[in-house]
């Protein structure tokens, strides 16, 4: 498995993928850093939630060859036929990208020094912030992962992860849909007499569910310094999951070989 | 064999191997699907469970505590008489770091919490329940508008506008007519109107109105925590003062106060009511003749005279004499536990000579006794008249069946809606004008919440333009040049391997 992780992480380094979504991570964080020196401070909390809203133009980059360039190129019979546990691959590869991510982020880390440099301040809810954010990244990760693993074309995986993941940042908006749905539904084909307010509460109970997709609204208080531990719980048994439907995804395209 | 037992054979063979491959990938499929559904279950029970069971672990990381509460709050959370509900008649964020809210849905949490059930918070928009807050307040007797809190204990019902919690750069806004959020005062606010509403027989506060007197919220939030209800009373209008008055407030008016509100005035105090008058330069220089006759029975005059200080100890700026640090008189900073108390273009409030005997005036806050007194406009270049002068009075009146008590204020920087509302100096001075009102009507101190001052992320060493430009080249630029030419510089190499 580390074997696996080294040569995944180095391949990012041996063609240009890594290079672009580092030069374009510091691009953008680098303008909205410097856009903010003139104003004499800046919070670095803000510039995290800056980049989270970011974050679904650069993880398709980092995610889209994981395992579509493999299917591509012919060498996933390497991967099935591989001494190695294939869900050690499976992680090995999802490490290899987010580790990528952490790199990127090193950014942020220049930042900080500059700031401080400067007399401003770093403070315990720029530390929560910048967790918020690499929690968020590792979840996107894991779609973008799972999006490489379902087709064997890149361009493909990058689409389906792009849309996932801005998606992502309209959940609410679908809750608030899915509620007026269900209200007006319920409310149609009224057959059992049920009250109003009976209504509203379904309604709102879906869009509860819903939104408890939301991994923005999870971290919506970390990014403000209140460190709970649920919105961890949260991303970490989404990263689980993700990473697990992967690998079962993988695993079926192995068995699937005709003999 | 024969070719057909031979080609039967071998589709038996073909058939035999698909339904090999079927039933293998078949139970392969449902083993997959069942592992996903199960982890699915365990993912979705674990995130219940941590929800349940550590719902209240948290660490609060922000500068200001935000989701912090007081042993103040606490107490009185614990001790709720009845059941109150908070209602956020706004639809909950979901971003909340982006809006005025991120102080405001975190510590109403803790607050829930805190309350053992007692207490609940709910997000309603009311365009969409209408009926829901119609229900809140059936008697209308209150008009409730979107993106305010209500806060709801029986039939008592009090409507808080977040932007009425927070603390506000005066300077800013003096300056720049802008508002820059420099603290917040949430938790004094709401636990305040919680006390308030929960609380049995309130102490009555008027405060007389029709002088285009200046704004007096900030005052009125704090007194409504030290169990005070507030009331806007004109007096002119009215004819009487209410019986059930405990305390009168003249707050910063403009204009002089008409013979027969002076007349009305007059019969309170001598039947033993308190009144505080507040007038400084800021507000107006008239003098006020109705004011002063009736303050004048009681041995105390509002002259037109401002004070200037020329302590180096007791001034903010040496540049501006008007602005100064009053001292508290022993009495009342023994009573207090405050020496000092920020005061600005203040009128000299003067104990007359020819006070009587039933009258008994004494000093709360004066100069230094290097101050000047001048007529306002006309500067003292000799500083003849250098001596110590009253920024504040008190004087009480006793006949025998009552005692009539008056405070006398030059200055508005201790109850003024535009001096109180920063942080610092405007929160003590705010509680110590709330001290003022607790002595006179006899009522114990209510331990004051503090207001959470936000920290600012201004750089202490501001860089130069050059530094800014500098910083942004390498930030823009080169690093990203540099880990471009490297992909470049890779992909060729690999390319001509």
């Amino acid at each position: 498995m580390i074997a696996y992780y080294k040569r995944e992480l180095f391949s990012y380094f041996r063609s240009p993928i890594g290079w672009i979504a580092l030069a374009l991570y510091a691009i953008i964080s680098g303008f909205y850093f410097s856009s903010w020196i003139p104003n004499g401070g800046i919070d670095l909390s803000g510039e995290a939630t800056f980049l989270s809203g970011i974050l679904f133009m650069i993880v398709p980059i980092i995610t889209m060859r994981l395992f579509s360039e493999e299917k591509r190129t012919g060498t996933d019979v390497l991967m099935y036929t591989s001494p190695s546990n294939l869900a050690g691959i499976v992680i090995a590869k999802y490490f290899a990208a987010l580790s990528l991510f952490l790199i990127m982020n090193v950014v942020f880390g220049i930042h900080m020094i500059i700031v401080v440099y400067f007399g401003g301040r770093v403070d315990a809810v720029t530390i929560g912030s910048f967790l918020a954010l690499i929690l968020l990244g590792s979840l996107f990760i894991a779609i973008g992962t799972l999006a490489s693993a379902a087709t064997e074309n890149q361009m493909v995986a990058a689409m389906v992860s792009f849309t996932a993941l801005l998606l992502s940042q309209f959940i609410y908006v679908f809750s608030a849909q899915f509620r007026s749905l269900t209200v007006s539904l319920l409310s149609a084909l009224n057959v059992f007499g049920i009250g109003s307010e009976s209504i509203a509460n379904a309604g709102a109970g879906v869009e509860k569910a819903i939104n408890w997709l939301d991994p923005y609204a999870h971290l919506d208080e970390l990014f403000i310094g209140i460190i709970k531990l649920q919105p961890i719980v949260f991303c970490v048994m989404a990263d689980i999951f993700l990473v697990f439907i992967t690998y079962r995804l993988i695993e079926k395209r192995r068995w699937s070989q005709k003999a | 064999m024969s070719v057909r037992g031979k080609i039967i054979n071998f589709l038996d063979l073909k058939r035999n191997r698909r339904i090999i491959r079927d039933s293998r990938s078949g139970s392969l499929k449902r083993y997959a699907i069942g592992s996903v559904l199960v982890l699915f279950g365990i993912v979705i029970a674990v995130n219940l469970l941590v929800g349940l069971l550590l719902r209240d672990f948290q660490l609060d990381w922000t500068a200001t505590q935000v989701t912090a509460i007081s042993p103040e709050t606490e107490k009185v959370l614990s001790e709720l008489p009845v059941d109150v509900q908070i209602f956020g008649l706004f639809e909950k964020p979901d971003n909340v770091q982006n809006s005025i809210y991120q102080f405001f849905i975190p510590m109403l949490e803790r607050y829930e919490a805190a309350s053992n059930g007692k207490l609940t918070v709910k997000y309603v928009d009311p365009d969409t329940a209408p009926s829901l807050i119609a229900g809140l307040d059936p008697a209308g007797m209150t008009t409730l508008s979107k993106d305010t809190f209500v806060i709801k204990a029986g039939e008592r019902l009090s409507v808080i506008d977040p932007y009425d919690c927070m603390a506000y750069d005066s300077i800013e806004y003096s300056a720049n007519n802008r508002l820059v959020i420099v603290g917040n005062r949430i938790e004094m606010v709401f636990t305040g109107e919680i006390s308030y509403l929960t609380s049995g027989d309130l102490q009555k506060v008027y405060f007389m109105k029709g002088h285009q007197e200046f704004g007096n919220s900030y005052v009125a939030s704090i007194l409504k925590y030290q169990g005070y209800d507030c009331f806007d009373l004109y007096l002119d209008e009215s004819g009487e003062i209410p019986e059930d008055c405990d305390l009168l407030v003249l707050n910063l008016p403009q204009q002089d106060i008409t013979e027969t509100e002076a007349a009305i005035l007059s019969d309170y105090l001598k039947s033993g009511g308190r009144w505080i008058v507040v007038c400084d330069f800021i507000s107006v220089n008239e003098p006020m003749d109705h004011i002063n006759d009736l303050i004048g029975t009681m041995g105390v005059s509002l002259t037109t005279d401002l004070i200037l200080e020329y302590s180096p100890e007791h001034l903010f700026s040496p540049d501006d004499n008007k602005y100064a640090r009053g001292i508290v008189s022993s009495e009342y900073a023994e009573m207090f536990g405050v020496y000092y108390a920020a005061v600005g273009r203040s009128r000299n409030v003067r104990i007359n000579d020819a006070a009587n005997e039933s009258v008994s005036v004494r000093p709360i806050i004066t100069s230094s006794a290097l101050a000047t007194i001048n007529p306002y406009g006309v500067i003292d270049e000799n500083q003849t008249s250098q001596g110590m002068y009253n920024y504040a009075v008190r004087a009480t009146s006793s006949t025998p069946d009552s005692v009539g008590d008056i405070v006398v204020l030059g200055t508005g920087y201790l109850s003024g809606d535009e001096f109180l509302s920063g942080i610092g100096a405007g929160e003590e001075n705010a509680r110590f004008f709330g001290n003022i009102i607790l002595s006179m009507t006899g009522r114990q101190n209510a331990t004051p919440i503090p207001p959470k001052a936000i920290p600012s992320y201004v750089f202490t060493s501001s860089p130069s333009v050059s530094q800014q430009t500098l910083w942004s080249v390498i930030l823009i630029a080169i690093i990203p040049f540099l880990f471009i030419s490297a992909g470049i510089i890779v992909y060729y190499r690999r390319r001509h391997q």
